[in-house]
């Protein structure tokens, strides 16, 4: 066993499928293993809706914790968000805004990459 | 040879990730590698041994494609959660050799493989 950089990738929209709640809860499993894996989150394409403030999250917030004190960073890519009409100041405050070149740097660094 | 890891979120008949599943991994160990897989959502209903469908052969339904994999030594654990959640009652019309566990078991592999696919 090692411990790995994992990046989990967000592609779906938050309504619809379960992944985003079921992402999340993987996520913390990750974190929480033996292996205490390093975790980030990137959110892409539709996945983007995800990160709206105003985006019901009511099922996923138990996780929040675990991963706010294992230094997960969420990330979320501006061409994406630009391309569906989202601004910077419609997110909630806990992700940050990364240009693809940014993502495509994250997969290369990432031991492991995992879509939901 | 690499320990090759599978995270499978699609059952059966609406999706064909199975299928890519089965192939990848039967190709994997006829080649000496070790495959180990978590199925998760979804996921776990593909090991279910009672499943039929009109004009599919044995041979050709998911779970039988499962079986070949497993009885060539592919370790396949399934998320407890997921099971009981769909009333699955931990498997127990799973075939032999299929396990049910958690996601500690997930992480376990991202662990211990060299590479992971997502299907």
């Amino acid at each position: 066993m090692a411990e790995r950089k994992l990046l989990y990738h967000f592609n779906r929209a938050p309504h619809g499928n379960i992944f985003w709640t079921e992402g999340m809860r993987a996520a913390t499993g990750a974190v929480a293993g033996i292996d205490e894996h390093k975790v980030d989150l990137l959110f892409q394409g539709d996945g983007v809706y995800n990160a709206l403030k105003d985006m019901e999250e009511t099922e996923s917030l138990g996780y929040l914790p675990s991963l706010e004190d294992a230094g997960v960073h969420y990330y979320v890519v501006d061409e994406d968000i630009k391309e569906r009409g989202v601004g910077a100041g419609d997110l909630k405050d806990r992700f940050e805004v990364i240009d693809r070149a940014k993502a495509a740097a994250l997969y290369m660094q990432a031991d492991m990459n995992v879509d939901w | 040879m690499a320990k090759i890891g599978f995270l499978l979120t699609e059952g059966p008949w609406q999706s064909e990730n199975y299928d890519i599943f089965a192939k990848m991994a039967d190709a994997a160990l006829d080649k000496g590698h070790e495959v180990q897989a978590f199925w998760y959502l979804d996921g776990v209903y593909n090991p279910i041994k009672f499943q039929r469908f009109p004009g599919t052969t044995e041979e050709n339904l998911p779970v039988s494609k499962m079986k070949v994999v497993v009885e060539k030594g592919a370790d396949i654990t399934c998320c407890g959660i997921c099971v009981n959640g769909r009333g699955l009652e931990n498997g127990k019309d799973y075939i032999e050799g299929v396990r049910v566990g958690g996601l500690p078991d997930f992480a376990d592999i991202m662990g211990d493989s060299d590479r992971l696919i997502t299907l």
